[in-house]
């Protein structure tokens, strides 16, 4: 026999895993003192009795029986089992009867979940397809009724962080929704759900954030390339990245969102910038732009000079750019053709894009150049750039514009009206949506012809400000949507003010609320316009 | 002798325990609830539960109801030209129960165990305990209403249960524990609630939802169209109890209003307070490290229990349906004396232990530095985390901050969050300590927590030795022993009536209510007969005020009955 040793000294016991005999001892042992007065007895007591009935201390420390598992979370099946299990944190320590769950899973259900499973476990980012799927069923296990039963409740919950935490960035679009369900924002701090939780929200965070910086536009767009992929875009001397904004961006990078530097950084760029902003190098454009101005002076001493040889080869240089960029040309020139007849007239032709918008021109002449071989791959990759530039300045733009787009985003809807998934995807984010998608769902020629003039008279040199989102729809306007919609105010204050609301009604209230946005008297609109861009 | 009672938003009520039981005490008027109403007429005169209701429906300004919600609070509360703070008035419905079991046993009563919902607060928690004072008793114990209720419940029969959850929704706070008996050894696991969410919410979603969908005539005082619309909402929700749906006349003057809802609406309307239910559940079960499927009962304490939306939610959340052995309106007084029992050591308990748990995490704040050397001020530093047994006592270790620390101030909270914004203060104590370079000066934090969960902080300076203990002050707590004698002499000056008046202020009030609600004949008819019994009063001859009282009660009974929602 060896040495009685804790917690059984208190208890007074042989080390035993009959959970009635630790019990009993507990009880005559508790009701031998005055609990209430002799609080550092009954601590001890009690500490003692959780220790025994835990089972971990049946032999004495230091046999090396035990090991620390400090493994938060249990890694997923291997996709044959998909049904939702309670997590291991809320396992009963009772030696368990088999739990009685009392939503009982039928067939379809067990698909469901398989299917969900399978749907997290694939490869890479979620194609449209799959991403519109598991949306479906997402809505589906929301929906369902039998949320009402706690039991249920909780196992889905785990079941879906469980999921979004171990195939992260695997789904991560639908994060928002499930967090916003299981008002997960209130209550990130309560470990017990899942401890991946309060990392997930870092998640998005960051998610987003990449996704804004990866905006051309963006204030901060020139650095974040110049660090992600050290090919500054845009003519020579717009490549000029500045340093005080270099430095605001890694520093906020790095107390901030440490793991994007890891995901997205690369360290060598990184260390080059670190080192330039702490001083070296005086600020300025690129310093290639100085070594192209020493090239063209010398070629031009050299031509001064009448070297031949000089002169050839200036002139080749001069040829094969020439071809290159008249290649480009051609390629706008011709999507321009074919897909706007009507620019013509209005006065927009490649050159006025050339000089109002230099930067949509480089765009466009990018993406054009990359397919010059198929048309309508081509074309439908430069509509991509408009729209792209399009609905990252929308909401910067002045009211009048806004308005125009209204109208526009209003027909959009109702030709999607029967989809509604891809209607609240369209609306969430058109610019993601329109990326996503293959063909352009529900477009119509006109809005396309829109986006186009507008970026061809408004995307200049300037910089896009952030707006400050402040959403307030008065009164009389709630009730022109409830007679255009036919929701009720309840439901149509969910659609329009929460997460949560049934797509389909998110769909029709947006849809009305545009249509009359076109209607009501400007300053009205005004107010409501910028918080639903 | 020691008494146990349940200080409750809607009602209140007493018990006590002899002859090896506990039994609830009948109030001046015979019922075993006595709504926890005071009004205070101008000349001073205090009513307390039903004649107080009455007189709230005919006069609101004048009367109280629900003031428990504000306990803990610097809110003063006005009643005509008097003010009191809502421990002030607990403390009158305290008296009164008092002076009703006093009638009853005819022994003194000198202590009491008072409940109070497990979620209440430090602040709470001591506002409750000078009410007690204030009132005359000397507080025993604190005791939290789910542990009464499954006390009673536990003791009934005495035998071994798995863990089962008491699942608490009174008249404004809503609790939840996990209870465990073995070897009559009463075990509460964990627990947890809402201390904003009760019966009350549901009624107000009504009367929400009559002001929206009814014109009321902008020249109707509004607080006495509250108070009636109040009244009307919360017979309306009783009687949603048994029927589909529910109608009510509001008479206010001479106009009358139809006001109807059904339970098809009224389902949709709690809805969002349904919702609200699902959370402290959940985390308690976490807590206790259970899954809903181990919980061998759902014991339903509270009057709002008896809502039949919250019975479908309750049955629809575990799956079952709930058990009904306890009384919900009697189970945390019985519970409370029986407590009252066990502290008196009475032999019939002999072998009964009950062992609680502090329902939150307590601590202090403090600044930490971050890997990259800044400061971060407004973190919560936990001493006792939630669910500790109590009584528990906890030291933590701090140190100073910065070189030649003069002071260091203790902010203590009470919450779960990790920074202390969202958590809530219970009191701050400043005291100096020696100048020393930063971090060479450290305290000992100790926090003792008993078993009616009230806090203790001590400090020790190891250094020099010295202990601190701390007061915790605020503003709201700020009464001396002097102040509190002081307070106790104000509010014993109010009259109170002599309690074989009670039941004729009691018919009067009643009358009056009834003089309001009804119009035209009927008005008329109660007014005569109010004249009549006033007459009787007046000869001061006890038989003929019994007489006409026994006959007035019964003519407005009638009168009521036909009209009855």
């Amino acid at each position: 026999m060896t040495a009685p040793h804790w917690p059984w000294t208190i208890l007074e016991i042989e080390p035993t895993e009959d959970r009635k005999a630790i019990r009993e001892t507990y009880s005559r042992k508790l009701k031998a003192l005055d609990h209430e007065a002799e609080t550092e007895a009954y601590m001890a007591l009690r500490d003692a009795r959780d220790a025994a009935l835990s089972g971990q201390f049946l032999l004495p420390p230091g046999d090396g029986a035990e090991e620390d598992d400090f493994g938060l979370g249990t890694p997923l099946p291997d996709g044959e089992s998909g049904a939702p299990r309670a997590a291991e944190p809320l396992a009963d320590p009772e030696p368990a009867e088999k739990p009685v769950f009392t939503v009982e899973y039928s067939d379809e259900d067990d698909k469901r979940f398989n299917r969900v499973v399978a749907l997290f476990l694939g490869d890479g980012e979620l194609t449209r397809d799959e991403s519109l799927e598991l949306r479906q069923h997402l809505d589906a296990l929301l929906a369902d009724d039998r949320l009402g039963d706690l039991g249920h409740y909780a196992r889905v919950e785990v079941w879906l962080a469980q999921l979004l935490a171990d195939r992260y960035p695997r789904g991560a679009d639908l994060f928002p929704r499930i967090a916003a369900h299981f008002d997960w924002g209130q209550r990130a701090h309560e470990l017990g759900i899942h401890p991946a939780i309060p990392w997930l929200f870092n998640a998005h965070e960051g998610q987003s954030l990449v996704r804004e910086l990866g905006t051309p536009g963006h204030t901060y767009h020139r650095e974040w390339v110049e660090l992600t992929r050290g090919k500054p875009q845009g003519p020579l001397w717009t490549r000029a990245v500045d340093k005080s904004r270099m430095a605001n961006l890694i520093g906020t990078i790095r107390r901030d969102y440490p793991w994007l530097e890891q995901e997205h950084w690369q360290p060598e760029l990184v260390a080059r910038w670190e080192k330039k902003v702490a001083g070296g190098t005086p600020s300025g454009p690129n310093p290639w732009v100085w070594l192209v101005f020493v090239a063209l002076f010398l070629s031009a001493v050299g031509r001064m000079i009448g070297s031949e040889d000089a002169a050839t080869r200036s002139q080749e240089m001069a040829a094969s750019s020439l071809a290159k960029t008249a290649a480009a040309e051609a390629n706008v020139l011709q999507f321009l053709q074919s897909r706007f007849p009507q620019a013509a007239e209005d006065g927009r032709t490649i050159v006025t894009l050339q000089k109002n918008s230099p930067q949509s021109y480089e765009k466009l002449a990018e993406a054009g150049a990359r397919f010059d071989a198929m048309g309508d791959e081509r074309d439908r990759l430069m509509m991509k750039e408009i729209q792209e530039i399009y609905f990252y300045i929308i909401d910067k733009l002045p009211y009048k514009l806004q308005v125009a787009d209204a109208k526009f985003r209003a027909a959009t809807l109702k030709g999607l009206q029967g989809d509604p998934q891809a209607c609240t995807a369209f609306l969430a984010n058109p610019r993601s949506y329109l990326r996503q998608v293959n063909n352009d769902a529900g477009i119509s020629p006109d809005y396309d012809y829109q986006m186009f003039s507008v970026v061809h008279d408004e995307y200049g040199a300037r910089e896009w400000p952030l707006v400050h989102k402040n959403f307030n729809i008065p009164g009389e306007v709630v009730g022109k949507i409830i007679d255009r919609s036919g929701l009720s105010e309840a439901r149509l204050r969910a659609a329009i003010g929460t997460d949560t609301a049934p797509d389909a009604d998110v769909c029709i209230a947006k849809r009305s609320l545009y249509e009359i946005l076109t209607e009501i008297p400007e300053a009205q609109a005004s107010k409501i316009l910028p918080a639903l861009m | 002798m020691i008494v146990g009672i349940d200080l409750g938003t809607t009602n209140s009520a007493a018990a006590v325990f002899d002859d090896g039981e506990a039994r609830l005490i009948p109030n001046a008027l015979g019922d075993l609830l006595t709504p926890s109403a005071v009004a205070i007429l101008p000349d001073g005169t205090t009513l307390v539960g039903k004649p107080a209701l009455n007189h709230w429906a005919v006069k609101p300004s004048e009367a109280v109801t629900s003031f428990k919600r504000f306990i803990g609070t610097n809110r003063t509360i006005k009643i005509g030209r008097f003010s009191f703070r809502a421990e002030d008035l607990s403390a009158i419905v305290l008296r009164s129960l008092k002076e009703d079991i006093e009638a009853a046993t005819g022994e003194e009563v000198t202590e009491a165990i008072i409940t109070v919902p497990a979620y209440f607060n430090d602040k709470q928690r001591k506002a409750t305990r000078r009410a007690g004072e204030l009132a005359g008793l000397k507080v025993a114990r604190l005791l939290n209403e789910p542990t009464a209720a499954a006390l009673a419940f536990g003791i009934a029969d005495r035998e071994d249960r798995e863990p089962f959850l008491v699942f608490d929704l009174g008249g404004g706070t809503f609790d939840v524990s996990i209870v465990e008996m073995f070897d009559s050894i009463v075990e509460v696991r964990a627990s947890s609630g809402d201390n904003r969410l009760g019966g009350d919410d549901f009624t107000n979603a009504i009367v929400t939802h009559w002001t929206d969908a009814y014109q009321f005539p902008a020249d109707i005082r509004s607080n006495l169209l509250q108070a009636r619309l109040f009244q009307a909402a919360d017979a309306a929700r009783r009687t949603l109890t048994d029927h589909d749906a529910a109608n009510v006349t509001l008479t206010l003057g001479d106009r009358q209003f139809e006001l109807a809802i059904d339970a098809a609406t009224f389902e949709k309307l709690a809805e969002p307070l349904l919702v609200r239910l699902r959370d402290p559940i959940l985390r308690s079960l976490r807590d206790s490290n259970l899954r809903i499927e181990a919980l061998s009962d759902i014991v339903l304490v509270g009057g709002a229990t008896r809502m039949p939306i919250v019975r479908k939610a309750i049955t629809k959340m575990f799956g079952r349906f709930p058990n009904h052995v306890v009384h919900p309106d009697h189970a945390v007084a019985i519970g409370a004396a029986v407590q009252a029992g066990l502290v008196e050591r009475n032999v019939a308990l002999e072998e009964v232990r009950l062992t609680d748990i502090c329902p939150f995490t307590l601590g202090v704040e403090v600044t930490e530095y971050d890997s990259h050397g800044r400061l971060r001020g407004g973190l919560f530093s936990p001493i006792i985390s939630r669910n500790s047994p109590t009584p528990i006592s906890r030291t933590n270790n701090y140190s100073s901050m910065s070189d030649n620390q003069t002071h260091i101030k203790l902010n203590v909270y009470q919450g779960e969050s990790r920074e202390v914004a969202n958590n809530i203060l219970l009191g701050t104590m400043e005291f100096p300590i020696p100048k020393k370079p930063a971090g060479h000066v450290s305290i000992d934090c100790r926090f003792t927590y008993d078993t009616s969960g009230l806090l203790d902080v001590d400090v020790t300076i190891p250094e020099t030795g010295e202990t601190r203990s701390m007061l915790i002050t605020d503003d709201s707590d700020a009464l001396t022993p002097e102040q509190l004698e002081a307070r106790r002499g104000q509010l014993a000056a109010l009259k109170t009536h002599p309690r074989d008046a009670a039941e004729n202020q009691y018919v009067l009030g009643w009358a009056a209510r009834l003089y309001e609600e009804f119009i035209d004949e009927r008005r008329e008819h109660i007014g005569r007969m109010l004249l009549d019994f006033e007459g009787a009063i007046e000869t001061q001859d006890p038989r003929t005020i019994e007489q006409a009282r026994t006959a007035f009660s019964a003519a407005l009974e009638e009168l009521e009955k036909d009209f009855r929602l």
